[in-house]
């Protein structure tokens, strides 16, 4: 018995290596098919075009665990965008501008989280209903596209630190950030809301405080997401995040975050973002006329997707079986 | 200084689940809370611990009342409950389903994980499960869930605990383990509230006993002035609601109906080669675990077995590893887990309907749903309401009256009297051997050895999926003594 390890079998979450080998195998074949990709450029442009998507991608992944979801992320993002862009265009100073921004999109999570775990309206019918609302608020403030943000603050965003896109950088406090959330206690309460709301609840976690924390933490992350898109465009765009909305949630399911509720990273989400993002990318490379380039791109994620199901279901039986050999023999200790 | 239930009335929709209810548990106290199913014992229970809020009335602890509803609030002032239903959640770990409720943490925001397992292992090692800290709640099996709640109703050094049904899912050893931290609560000067159906454990556990019927008090006594027979006609509102041993004719002279051969469980090397009689009834007994489950999953088509076994129901060969195909072969499942079977938000009608439409075969009538229900009597306002409207053993009571209607050549069920009171176990018994009488092949298990004993023409013992022994009651060597002695044997060879 002393020879079992003290936290054995450790709990270790497996959930994020379907998407991490998807993410590194669609980045190398990206990466043979347009080498300039890894190029300095290559990898500012590729970064910087992504980097909204990562941090929109964590807002939907807060939601999911709590067993929610929010159709309405990438009508935050555009609407933070063109707030940004407007107060800019008033004169606004950058350091102003950003927390102002920032406020924004924990504003819309605020108000997603009051109509959901409050008035207890169901979350999918919430968020479609905010999207519009959202998206009647940007058309209003910049029906088209256009505007300018501070030409340093965008310089900066699309240079480089020491070889390193700071895009990247950015990426990398993300994953920080998230690190430092996922070691809440808040986070314990909300994958406990999103594993059995009644459950919970009856356990004396206080469900709708959690509920409305997760919507507010996802506007702060939209709010993230839509200074990073103005910063790296340089512009604003009322349809900008609109097709961020899906992408999240794909991304954050490939990633390995529950639909359900209960488990997923924010590691896991970010990488399968990024093999959608790298779909994208490897049906450019291949130079296909536009119409094939869709089907190409549908096709790759169609195939990665079957590829983490079945690579998460093989980890899963393993290490079920695993667990269970582990607790078998733990069993069989405490009876001898 | 007590905890104290002040005139509680609960009323859901139509019925009148609880009405005018009042007790009290003193420090050092254990109080029993008996009644038969749908007596208002779990709606007392959970009005206690604050999830449900009571329709009129007042919950008093220590002298500060419950007033809201929150189960936050009752833990604050001092309650401690296991739920019947469990309040663990699967996605999180052992360790931090115990603790979740006031979870330690650093700088007030930070989850102290360091301290949460130190924490967590000191309270599992009560109940010899410290080296499950880092697992996923859902990997434990149905006894280690129950002690896990039983630790996280504990964790927060409640004044009085609210135990729910939870021994009639323990082992007898489990249930010594729960015995002494329970003997240590009282010591310490805190109180219990024990729901239980079983007179034994009450008897064992407890001092003084309320006793419901139909949402009402209608006792509260010392335990020690009290018969059997008193709190029995008490709960029922019947009289001789005690199991009548049933003198069945042997089985031997009837054609084998069931044939299981080469079938191999878990990573035993050796196959197992087992028949059963049309008509038997026959019970897997054993420790929990112990292949009783996966042998009953795999002949329901729920579970696919990892070698190709050679099964035969009725002279059907059912595909394996196909419930619709094993239900079409005459094989009804009654599992042991209600959540996975019951369509809580539909009605009772479509709930037992739902294998006869799941296959395409002609459904019953509403006749002879009612009854079916009324062979059991099933407490019901109406084959409209939903299943959620029922207390749990109701809703029992519905998935095995479904099973008659379909007039099977084989019945397998999981602890299908788990959660129900006395008489209506009284009620499932019958039942069962009018289908055996039939000719309808019954296999069982139960977490009770006397169940088994009493109701089984024979009891297979397994452990580790094999068959220990082959106790049969036609040759005088089946008893609950007898079983328990088979695996006793097997634990200590181990």
């Amino acid at each position: 018995m002393s020879a079992l390890p003290s936290a054995a079998p450790r709990l270790r979450s497996h959930s994020a290596i379907p998407a991490l080998a998807l993410a590194s195998l669609g980045l190398g074949l990206a990466a043979i098919i347009n080498p300039g990709l890894v190029s300095p450029a290559g990898l500012i442009g590729w970064s910087t075009s992504q980097l909204g998507l990562w941090a929109a991608v964590l807002a939907q992944t807060v939601v999911l665990v709590g067993r929610g979801i929010d159709l309405s992320t990438g009508a935050a993002v555009s609407l933070v965008n063109v707030v940004a862009i407007a107060l800019f265009g008033l004169g606004w100073p950058l350091w102003l501008v950003l927390p102002t921004a920032l406020l924004t999109g924990t504003v819309i999570g605020l108000a997603n989280g009051l109509l959901i775990a409050v008035l207890k309206i169901n979350a999918l019918l919430a968020t479609f209903a905010m999207s519009f609302v959202l998206l009647g608020l940007s058309l209003q403030i910049q029906p088209a596209p256009g505007g300018m943000a501070p030409i340093g603050a965008v310089t900066m965003m699309n240079g480089s630190s020491l070889g390193v896109p700071n895009a990247l950088v950015a990426l990398l406090a993300l994953v920080a950030l998230w690190q430092v959330l996922a070691r809440t206690r808040f986070m314990l309460l909300l994958r406990g809301t999103g594993s059995d709301p009644q459950r919970a609840f009856n356990s004396g976690v206080p469900v709708l405080r959690t509920r409305l924390c997760a919507y507010i933490l996802a506007g702060l992350f939209c709010g993230l997401s839509g200074i990073f898109v103005t910063l790296t465009i340089g512009a604003g765009d009322p349809l900008i995040g609109q097709p961020y909305t899906l992408l999240t949630i794909a991304g954050a399911v490939i990633g390995g975050v529950a639909l359900m509720g209960g488990s997923g990273s924010g590691i896991g989400a970010i990488l399968g973002s990024m093999f959608i993002g790298i779909t994208g990318e490897l049906a450019l490379g291949i130079g296909l006329s536009p119409f094939y380039q869709q089907f190409i791109v549908g096709t790759v994620l169609l195939c990665g997707l079957a590829g983490v199901v079945l690579l998460r279901r093989s980890i899963d039986r393993t290490e079920d079986a695993r667990i269970a050999l582990t607790l078998s023999t733990i069993r069989r200790g405490e009876a001898a | 200084m007590a905890l104290r239930l002040q005139n509680i009335s609960k009323i859901y929709g139509p019925v009148r689940a609880l009405d005018d209810v009042s007790l009290t548990v003193e420090p050092g106290e254990c109080r029993a809370l008996y009644g038969g199913n749908g007596s208002g014992k779990s709606t007392t229970a959970r009005i206690v611990s604050g999830a449900v809020a009571p329709s009129g009335g007042q919950v008093k602890i220590d002298g500060q009342f419950l007033g809201t509803a929150l189960p936050r609030r009752a833990r604050m002032l001092g309650i401690g409950i296991t739920f019947q239903e469990l309040s663990l959640l699967s996605d999180l770990s052992v360790a931090e389903n115990v603790v979740i409720g006031d979870a330690p943490r650093h700088f007030g925001l930070f989850t102290d994980r360091r301290r949460l397992y130190a924490d967590a292992r000191r309270h599992l090692a009560e109940i010899g499960l410290e080296h499950f800290c880092g697992v996923k709640a859902n990997a434990l099996q149905t006894g280690e869930k129950y002690l896990v709640e039983l630790a996280k109703a504990l964790y927060l050094k409640p004044r009085y605990i609210v135990i729910d049904e939870l021994t009639t899912t323990l082992h007898a050893s489990e249930v010594d383990i729960f015995a002494q931290l329970l003997d240590r609560h009282l010591a310490d000067g805190g109180g219990a509230l024990f729901v239980s159906h079983r007179l034994n454990e009450l008897r064992r556990f407890c001092s003084t006993i309320t006793v419901l019927h139909n949402g009402r008090r209608v006792a509260d006594e010392r335990l020690e002035a009290v018969s059997d027979a008193d709190l029995v006609g008490w709960a029922g509102g019947r009289s001789s609601a005690s199991v009548a041993t049933a003198n069945r004719s042997a089985a031997t002279d009837r054609p084998t109906a069931v044939k299981i051969d080469n079938l191999r469980l878990g990573r035993r090397e050796a196959s197992l080669q087992l028949s059963f009689a049309a008509g038997e009834i026959a019970g897997l007994g054993g420790l929990p675990d112990q292949g009783q489950k996966v042998l009953l999953r795999i002949l329901a088509g729920l579970t696919r077995p990892a070698t190709e076994p050679d099964i035969s129901v009725a002279g059907k060969r059912p595909i394996l590893g196909a419930a619709t195909d094993a239900a079409g072969a005459g094989i009804v499942f009654v599992s042991g887990d209600r959540d996975e079977t019951v369509f809580a938000a539909r009605s009772i009608r479509e709930n037992m309907l739902a294998p006869f439409v799941a296959r395409g075969a002609d459904r019953p009538n509403d006749a002879s749903l009612a009854a079916a229900l009324s062979l059991l009597s099933t407490r019901y306002a109406g084959l409209d309401m939903p299943m959620s409207s029922l207390s749990g053993g109701n809703q029992q009571k519905v998935l095995i009256a479904r099973c008659i209607l379909a007039d099977p050549a084989l019945l397998v069920a999981e602890d299908p009297t788990k959660g129900i009171d006395v008489a209506a176990r009284a009620d499932v018994h019958r039942l069962f051997r009018d289908l055996a009488a039939k000719g309808t092949t019954i296999l069982v298990t139960s977490s009770d050895d006397l169940e088994l004993a009493d109701l089984c023409d024979r009891v297979l013992v397994m452990d580790d999926g094999a068959v220990v022994a082959d106790l049969d009651r036609a040759t005088g060597g089946l008893s609950a003594q007898a079983i328990v002695s088979a695996y006793m044997k097997q634990e200590k060879a181990a």
